[in-house]
């Protein structure tokens, strides 16, 4: 979305943490960027219909309702938007990679 | 045999018949020529007596000694046939009779015997002194036919004595021999019946010759038989009892496929045509092969199995050990799941914390609003990590507990009580539907918390407006069961066992507090009160959490 560089960056955050969702958010925030939480997968499912506005999604891999990589695997086949996969366990690395994503 | 004694008996029979024939018929022979000889001679020298005697008539005299088969001839000195004046023929034609005449017309007395004795020859010389005329008399003896005819009698006679001798000899054979095949039969049956394994019948052991001996052998060996064959008997009941005994499986598989042996916990791995299963043919292969194989898990169905295969080289066969390792396994997945659940769980709300913590330093402390909003999150996450840990520690607590000490629970106090405990939101109503005076065997505080955590979750999963019933009744005489029946969202039956699993949180309640451990404590205490928990339930219409606990007897039921 080449019309938005200039502007602050979209984000979308989806963590059922609440802390961690927020923490993220308002760190994300205070630089300046646009932050859109969603408390589990199906609430960020519903943020990612048709043409999304987003042009970061942080997503959390084990959610109520979708899990993080359901939707990144979703998300991928129709848009190369970066996406960031949270995760506490490591071996869920494999997982995400399957899923289309690469170690950073 | 019968046939066989009766050849030998008719054989020695014969024999003997022979010997007897032959022996009699040549000493007959043999008198007979003797006597044939001497009546020769007597009748000759008496002849030549009378025609040597002084003006003997030699025709009268030769005439007269003629008959009953004796023949004589008078030769002159010069050997000139006188008397009887027939032909010369005999003499001119036969050494023999020239012989004896040359002899005689010599003085010298001989005898012969010619046509195998049948005739004899006698030659006598006559003196030619005192008024004798000299020259010499032949006789000759042909033995008569009534004596020919009288040993052909005799030799007829002894052939029909060997006749007989051979048919009385086979019949005896035949006798003796059914006599011994008879008792040596009934020996060989008992015998059979042995053989094919039956040792209670005893065998006859009379008689006192051979055959008696041999039946006390047979016996002695019967005896020491069945003695050793009790023995094996037993042996093998034990082995078989001690093998059926085993919570492995024990088969013994031929080398060429089938089952030889198998104890019965190796029943349910056993296919209809009683092979192996089919996962296993290439371990048992392989230990055939090369001695020895294990598998540690292998995968047969839905469960798990550790075996062990040993080739028997002696038997043909390998031993196949297996275990079910079903149970274990699962036991250590969940144990597995239950750490890394359990740290997961932990590590969210100390990433939260983090987080926060994070945040707030970096600036949010500054911002009131905000400091105030990750204060008030650190504040939930603690609260929820010592929840955590508090559940944990009960959870611990309670799969220590052995079967504790058994009280008498009054459930329908019980039940009261949890009325009043749990707060029922509004729009729900709790209904108690409890037998009067219904006492169980338990543990008054675990089922307090049991009931408690039941009826608040089944608060929790019925949206108002709804009903949550605690209803109790006796089973039969000696159990109770406790229901808590809600009208709630239900759960989908797959999930149903699963609730009761630590840690299992169904994807509707994630968002709710609890960490998913409240039913597997409550499972765990019911049984610890020796007791029984299950649920079941339809989805959109609700469900049902029970609980089975054995009840007190009537007399020591002490209801206040």
């Amino acid at each position: 979305m080449p019309e938005n560089l200039n502007n602050a960056g979209r984000i979308l955050i989806a963590d059922d943490e609440p802390s961690v969702r927020d923490s993220v958010g308002y760190a994300l925030a205070q630089e300046g960027f646009e932050v859109t939480p969603a408390i589990d997968g199906t609430e960020a499912a519903e943020k990612l219909v048709g043409d999304f506005e987003f042009d970061l999604l942080i997503l959390d891999i084990m959610m109520p309702g979708r899990s993080g990589l359901d939707i990144c695997r979703e998300v991928r086949s129709r848009s190369a938007v970066p996406i960031i996969i949270l995760t506490a366990k490591d071996a869920e690395v494999d997982k995400i990679r399957r899923a289309g994503g690469r170690r950073r | 045999m019968r046939l066989w004694l009766a050849a030998g008996f008719a054989a020695v029979g014969f024999i003997t018949a022979s010997i007897m024939f032959v022996f009699v018929i040549n000493s007959t022979r043999e008198v007979l020529s003797e006597r044939s000889a001497e009546l020769a001679i007597g009748r000759t020298y008496r002849l030549a007596d009378r025609v040597g005697e002084p003006d003997s008539d030699i025709k009268t005299e030769v005439a007269a000694s003629n008959g009953e088969g004796f023949t004589a001839w008078y030769f002159d000195p010069s050997g000139n046939l006188t008397r009887p004046a027939t032909s010369s023929r005999l003499f001119e034609k036969e050494d023999a009779y020239a012989e004896v005449l040359t002899q005689a017309l010599n003085g010298i007395r001989t005898s012969d015997e010619i046509k195998g004795g049948k005739v004899t020859l006698v030659g006598v010389p006559i003196s030619a002194e005192n008024g004798a005329p000299g020259g010499a008399i032949v006789g000759r003896y042909s033995r008569p036919e009534v004596l020919r005819s009288a040993l052909d009698t005799l030799r007829s006679e002894s052939l029909r004595a060997a006749l007989i001798a051979v048919l009385v000899g086979s019949l005896l054979g035949v006798a003796i021999a059914s006599a011994i095949a008879v008792r040596i039969k009934r020996l060989a049956s008992k015998a059979d019946d042995l053989a094919s394994g039956d040792f209670d019948v005893s065998l006859p052991t009379g008689g006192r010759d051979e055959i008696g001996d041999l039946a006390r052998s047979l016996e002695s060996m019967r005896l020491s038989l069945k003695e050793n064959f009790g023995v094996l008997t037993a042996d093998r009941d034990k082995l078989t009892a001690i093998f059926d005994g085993l919570n492995d499986a024990v088969m013994v598989v031929d080398d060429e496929g089938p089952v030889r042996f198998y104890n019965s916990a190796a029943t349910v791995l056993l296919d209809q045509g009683g092979l192996p299963p089919e996962a296993m043919l290439p371990q048992i292969k392989r230990a055939s092969v090369e001695g020895f194989s294990a598998h540690p898990a292998l995968r047969i169905g839905d469960r798990a199995y550790a075996m062990q295969a040993r080739s028997l080289p002696d038997e043909k066969a390998v031993l196949v050990v297996v275990r079910d390792r079903t149970e274990e396994m699962r036991k250590e997945f969940a144990e597995r799941d239950f750490v890394s659940n359990a740290a997961h769980e932990l590590r969210n709300p100390l990433a939260g914390i983090s987080g926060a913590i994070e945040v707030l330093q970096s600036g949010a402390k500054d911002d009131p609003p905000a400091r105030d909003h990750f204060l008030n999150r650190l504040s939930a996450d603690a609260e929820r990590m010592s929840r955590l840990t508090q559940s944990l520690l009960t959870l611990a607590r309670v799969e220590a507990l052995g079967a504790g000490e058994v009280e008498v629970v009054d459930v329908t106090a019980a039940a009261r009580d949890v009325e009043a405990a749990v707060e029922v939101p509004a729009g729900l109503d709790l209904i108690l539907d409890v037998e009067r005076d219904l006492a169980a065997k338990g543990d008054p505080t675990l089922l307090r918390q049991v009931l408690i955590g039941l009826v608040t979750n089944a608060c929790k999963n019925t949206p108002p407006p709804g009903t949550v019933t605690v209803r109790g009744r006796r089973i039969g005489d000696a159990e109770m069961l406790l229901e808590v029946i809600d009208t709630g969202t239900g759960i989908p039956q797959a999930e149903v066992d699963r609730v009761f699993e630590r840690f299992y949180r169904r994807s509707e309640s994630r968002r709710q507090e609890g960490f998913g451990l409240g039913l597997a404590i409550a499972r765990r205490m019911a049984d610890v009160m020796g007791g029984e928990m299950g649920a079941h339930s339809v989805e959109g219409e609700g469900s049902t959490f029970w609980v089975r606990l054995p009840l007190i007897e009537q007399s020591e039921t002490p209801i206040a």
